[in-house]
């Protein structure tokens, strides 16, 4: 027996994807970095959408788990993102990123 | 066989042990605390702790030789050893075990090992003593006495060693001492250049010792004397035959390892070089103690050797040799120091040819006899060199008597007992290596004896032309005198001012160096002088007189160590082994003692005549045998051999394999390096720095990366 009719399961992975998508473009449209790290944030909840999805499809908790995991390890990098973002402002008073762009990986 | 391991009691054994184990300890104790306390605590007062870690050192050793000699222990009474006891062995702790193999830390107490540590230590003491004043004021003074007391603490390990590890602990560490002390004053480039190749000329040497090690360790499975030595190995026929090759490596690989300790013949380059460091150190190291562990070695090995007469006899030969050229390099130096450093050499070949006829006890009595008057010649030479300022040409000093009555006395002592004067301590037991050559079963004996006898006539002479030049005559001095020897350190602004604040109080001469009116230095310096003038004098006394048979006190001491004086009656002959005959008199003693006495005075009144009555005459028969002077001043061209023949040609091959290494192996490198190189180069245009053609890069990686993964899992066409 299956706890949702298919179709459901599709909705989620819809949801999913569309967040993915979502913050995918946002990332690779906006040049503000806060805007940017946002959008990898919203890309972030899209998998942990799917993963969840998946573990209640299956009733498998490792899913759920894995997903709290990865919501403490977004908070510590967003933490430590927003204070890169900091520094890297108080050092070309902007936020645009291409004007990182002499650092040429 | 059982009979010779005469056990101790067990309650006596502990303090013969603990006596014997504390005395490497003072010393090595005094070092670490001085190396560590010295530059910011003791400073000055470093010689203080030295010299009490060594005369303790020294008590005990006394008290052992003591132990040895009655067969009791001071301060413990009671009857522990009786007079056929061989040795004492006994384990400190346990240093490894790997494997099969263990090693331990232990003791080796014998009547040679007894005597060597009474010597080391009691010289030892007197230099210390010595240094004290001699090294007054010095920018290194705790180094120096950090690293003496280290030295001490290596060479009482390794007499004591019970093992042949052990002794190479020991030895590697007197090495390293002699290579510290030698470069004492590393500022110098010549101080350096001496210290490395003492290293370097001891190292062919130490490779020697520890393949010889490892042969006796797969011949005997074991590194204790006592099982090799007094063991079934040596006494068994069947061994013997077993093991021919082994058994002769054995000595030949000892034998060069005591060469270059003990600078013989082809190894001996480095002594005289090493005079660059300070004077009490040529005393210590190159003249008393170090240099006689090579002596050490043989007389330890000895029941190695006895078996293998040609080795002995090879052992013999250079000693002679070394003797001979030694004494005639001697003959045609101008620096003091150098001039004692060849009588060195040349000494301790007389010590070898004593080895090499199976008279170990007479070679073990002259090493005892040469550490008094030798170490006696250099604090001299120390005390001439304090006063004239660091200059030590014998052609710029003269009639020093008037200045130094005290060191006069005493270097007429030390220089009496070095040419082998009647009465003297050097007499005795150079006369007794001489007889002990012309008396023994070997038919090149009598031979050595001869060339013996004819470097007894070079040494009394060069001793003397040293004396006559340096302290009879018109007095003369070197611009240099009453200064002290410049230090080749640039001292701090602060301890300068201090080191000469010490210096006005101590010396009374150093405030009106214009008008030097006695030289002899301090306390400190003369007194240690007088007691080994004594020493020289009457030491050779113990070697006459006093022991059982007609023997020496010594001899009959040392008759207890194994084969010391030629085969053991239970090691004798296995079958077909050429074994020494037992020694026959052809010339007797008191006649090759007369002869003796008559080469020694000869050598004396020609050096008065050519150096001290007509000067002149020396130098007119000099400018006449020119050719063999300009060889013998340039020490038989011995260093410019080794230069042509072994320095250039290694230099020149690192040259080549310099070469080869930029042409071959740097090409190869620059190969390998290149395409990771030309891969990131075409590589670098994608890195633009643009953040969001990273992240297109990243997904369409993704991408890729998935459509890959379904095509693989689902083939070509896709189920709808």
């Amino acid at each position: 027996m299956q706890p949702f009719d298919s179709p459901v399961l599709y909705n989620y992975l819809a949801l999913g994807a569309a967040l993915f998508a979502i913050g995918l473009v946002g990332f690779l449209a906006r040049r503000n970095m806060i805007i940017m790290f946002l959008s990898t944030e919203v890309m972030f909840q899209g998998i942990a959408i799917n993963l969840i999805a998946f573990s209640r499809y299956h009733l498998n908790a490792d899913g759920q788990s894995f997903v709290i995991f990865l919501l403490t390890i977004a908070a510590a990098e967003a933490s430590l993102a927003l204070g890169l973002v900091v520094m890297l402002f108080r050092r070309r008073q902007t936020l645009n990123v291409d004007a990182w762009s002499d650092m040429q990986g | 066989m059982l009979a010779y391991l005469t056990n101790l009691s067990s309650n006596q054994g502990p303090s013969i042990l603990l006596m014997a184990a504390l005395i490497p300890i003072f010393p090595l104790a005094a070092a670490a605390i001085i190396g560590l306390l010295g530059a910011r605590v003791l400073k000055n007062s470093s010689h203080v702790l030295a010299i009490a870690g060594i005369g303790a050192s020294f008590i005990l050793a006394l008290s052992l030789a003591w132990m040895f000699y009655t067969g009791e222990l001071p301060f413990h009474p009671g009857v522990i050893l009786d007079k056929n006891t061989n040795f004492f062995e006994g384990t400190i702790y346990h240093w490894m075990s790997i494997g099969t193999f263990t090693a331990d830390y232990g003791v080796y107490l014998d009547p040679l090992s007894s005597l060597f540590l009474l010597f080391v230590t009691g010289i030892s003491l007197l230099i210390f003593i010595y240094s004290s004043g001699y090294m007054k004021g010095d920018y290194g003074y705790f180094r120096f006495f950090a690293y003496m007391s280290f030295f001490v603490f290596s060479m009482t390990t390794l007499v004591l060693a019970n093992n042949f590890l052990l002794l190479y602990l020991g030895w590697e560490g007197v090495g390293l001492a002699s290579y510290l002390l030698v470069g004492y004053y590393y500022p110098k480039p010549s101080a350096r250049d001496a210290a490395t190749k003492a290293f370097m000329v001891n190292r062919i040497g130490d490779t020697c010792f520890i393949i010889a090690i490892f042969i006796i360790y797969i011949t005997f499975h074991t590194m204790r004397f006592s099982e090799i030595f007094y063991g079934n190995f040596l006494a068994s026929n069947h061994f013997h035959t077993e093991h021919p090759t082994a058994l002769m490596w054995i000595p030949l690989l000892l034998m060069f390892g005591a060469f270059a300790k003990s600078a013989q013949f082809p190894l001996h380059v480095w002594l005289p070089d090493a005079m660059e460091g300070p004077t009490p150190v040529s005393a210590l190291i190159h003249a008393a103690t170090m240099v006689t562990a090579g002596v050490y070695l043989i007389a330890r090995c000895m029941p190695l050797f006895i078996n293998e007469p040609a080795v002995l006899h090879l052992v013999g030969i250079i000693g002679c040799f070394t003797a001979f050229m030694a004494a005639t390099i001697g003959m045609c130096q101008y620096d003091l120091k150098r001039i004692f450093a060849y009588s060195t050499v040349s000494q301790l070949g007389y010590m070898f040819m004593g080895l090499g006829v199976a008279a170990g006890s007479a070679a073990v009595f002259h090493v005892f006899t040469h550490a008094f008057f030798k170490a006696l010649l250099f604090l001299s030479a120390g005390s001439v060199m304090h006063a004239m300022g660091g200059e030590l040409d014998i052609r710029k000093m003269s009639g020093l008597r008037k200045k130094m009555p005290i060191t006069t006395v005493c270097i007429l002592t030390g220089c009496l007992a070095l040419a082998g004067f009647p009465g003297f301590s050097g007499f005795f037991s150079k006369d007794e290596i001489i007889s002990a050559a012309m008396n023994s079963s070997w038919s090149w004996g009598p031979l050595l004896s001869v060339i013996g006898i004819i470097t007894a006539l070079i040494t009394a002479y060069y001793t003397f032309r040293v004396f006559f030049r340096v302290f009879m005559g018109d007095l003369a001095l070197p611009p240099t005198a009453g200064q002290h020897e410049p230090s080749a350190f640039t001292l701090p602004e602060e301890s300068h001012g201090e080191a000469h604040a010490e210096d006005h109080a101590g010396d009374k001469y150093s405030s009106h160096a214009d008008e030097p009116d006695q030289l002899d230095g301090e306390p400190a310096m003369w007194v240690p002088l007088i007691l080994l003038a004594i020493g020289a004098t009457f030491v050779g006394y113990v070697g006459v007189f006093g022991g059982t048979d007609n023997e020496g006190l010594l001899q009959s001491f040392l008759s207890r160590v194994l084969s010391l004086n030629g085969p053991q009656p239970y090691l004798l002959s296995p079958a077909g082994l050429p074994m020494p005959a037992a020694p026959h008199e052809l010339v007797s003693p008191a006649l090759m003692m007369s002869l003796g006495a008559l080469v020694s005075i000869a050598g004396i009144l020609v050096a008065a005549y050519f150096h001290w009555i007509n000067r002149h005459a020396a130098t007119i028969v000099g400018a006449s045998l020119r050719p063999i002077a300009t060889f013998l001043e340039n020490k038989w061209y011995f260093d410019e051999l080794y230069d042509y023949t072994l320095v250039r040609p290694l230099r020149m091959l690192g040259h080549i394999l310099s070469i080869m290494d930029r042409l071959v192996v740097d090409f190869l490198v620059f190969v390998i390096a290149f395409f990771p190189q030309f891969i990131g180069h075409s590589l670098k245009p994608t890195e633009s720095g643009r953040l969001r053609y990273y992240g297109i890069g990243m997904i369409a990686g993704v991408v890729i990366i998935v459509i890959g993964v379904i095509y693989l899992l689902h083939g070509p066409t896709p189920t709808p």
